[in-house]
């Protein structure tokens, strides 16, 4: 499977010449399946760039996968063009949660007064499904959705095809439940799901110096990003939903503390990396390893 | 992969039990009692790191939880059973003995922890009944 990036930035999109580089819309990621069968995972911002047809094949049916209903991971719903498409099928996944249907939920934001658009005027054929307790499947690869710490029901999602594996949790806090060493794995938020995958993206928003001030809010610091990776032994990890205060050269230099303590831990320092936009991963190469394609 | 998880909901109430000065007992959808906190620790005499997990047939007798006359309380009729039996809430007053030999009168209420996939296990609070020690 192939993963591509359309947004990394945390909580609010930061266009500006400070966050060129990392890229500055929110959560979402494509990944293209081995048998091509196109899913997105979360619709923040970075969707609205997001095209399906880059190798001359448009897929009529795509599947959204949502982690949770923050507006980080929405916002760009509205600006996703094959929404406005009547040929295609659109399947929208979600947490189950209280206060409605998950097409309720959203309609929350895709209506008056939030959007000038009602979600049964969409024109594409779409569906709306609350993400099963059990492992289902999708094309060719197997999907997994287990809650997490975060603020709201919140799912991470292990996406898993016979030669790789991706597990995907853009928010998180295992912290907020002891400190991540400490806890027995049974306790660690998110654990199974990670558990020896390929490839990891996981929520570093904060720095450890800023984390105090931010307990409690369903991110993660560099160092429990870290801990979090190293305790599930994942092959490679993305650090993402970058803090919308956090410059390029900020996480450049995040990049190096994270590398050094990666390799100070015994890690090798280049399988640690930030999430950019529009950067491409291979998941499940010849190597069974996640390579970078750009 | 590792399957025996538990689920956030659990590790969540866990952490916030950490946080209290209130006894509280945690357990898995099987009765198992997956946690108790330092406060539950410095009541029953053990603190959880000591005693580990139990099932209820254990804990459900060790801590020899009994009423005013000195009676057993049988397993199915403390407030966590009870919760886990009909996901309604329970609370009665009953007694302890510690790990020390000394017996503690409580009120305990327990009740579901109920997240979107369901139930998933219960939490019971302990307050300290005054002059029932």
């Amino acid at each position: 499977m192939r993963l591509k990036l359309w947004g990394v930035r945390g909580s609010v999109p930061t266009p500006g010449p400070e966050t060129l580089r990392y890229g500055g819309n929110t959560s979402c990621a494509q990944v293209t399946l081995s048998d091509g069968t196109q899913l997105v995972l979360d619709a923040g911002t970075g969707i609205r760039n997001l095209t399906l047809d880059e190798n001359g094949h448009e897929p009529r049916r795509i599947h959204i996968l949502l982690t949770h209903l923050h507006i980080d991971h929405i916002q760009g719903l509205l600006f996703f063009s094959p929404l406005f498409d009547s040929r295609m099928e659109v399947t929208i996944w979600g947490p189950a949660g209280p206060g409605g249907t998950l097409q309720d939920r959203i309609a929350r934001y895709l209506s008056a007064p939030l959007a000038p658009v009602e979600v049964r005027e969409l024109p594409c054929q779409l569906d709306f499904r609350d993400c099963p307790f059990t492992e289902w499947d999708i094309g060719t690869a197997r999907i997994r959705a287990e809650a997490v710490s975060h603020r709201g029901p919140t799912l991470g999602f292990r996406i898993s095809e016979p030669d790789g594996s991706l597990c995907y949790i853009p928010d998180h806090e295992p912290a907020f439940a002891g400190p991540i060493e400490q806890l027995p794995p049974a306790w660690v938020s998110g654990y199974s799901l990670a558990l020896d995958a390929d490839l990891l993206v996981h929520d570093c928003q904060y720095t450890d110096e800023e984390y105090p001030r931010h307990f409690g809010w369903g991110h993660s610091s560099l160092s429990d990003a870290l801990c979090f990776a190293r305790r599930t032994n994942v092959r490679r990890t993305l650090l993402s939903h970058h803090d919308p205060r956090h410059s390029d050269d900020e996480l450049d230099a995040l990049l190096a503390v994270a590398r050094a303590r990666w390799q100070a831990d015994g890690g090798a320092p280049r399988t640690i990396e930030m999430a950019t936009e529009l950067g491409e991963i291979e998941i499940g190469s010849s190597s069974n390893a996640a390579t970078a394609a750009t | 992969m590792a399957t025996d998880q538990h689920p956030v909901e659990i590790i969540l109430a866990r952490g916030l039990m950490s946080n209290l000065v209130t006894p509280a007992f945690l357990v898995d959808l099987e009765g198992t009692l997956v946690f108790y906190n330092e406060a539950a620790g410095d009541l029953l005499g053990m603190r959880f790191e000591e005693a580990g997990p139990m099932p209820a047939t254990q804990w459900g007798t060790f801590f020899v939880p009994h009423d005013e006359s000195g009676a057993p309380i049988p397993v199915p009729e403390l407030p966590l059973s009870r919760v886990l039996a009909n996901g309604r809430p329970s609370h009665r007053q009953m007694w302890v003995r510690s790990t020390r030999g000394e017996d503690r009168g409580l009120e305990v209420s327990a009740f579901a922890i109920v997240g979107s996939a369901g139930m998933r296990g219960a939490m019971a609070i302990f307050w300290e009944a005054p002059g029932a020690a």
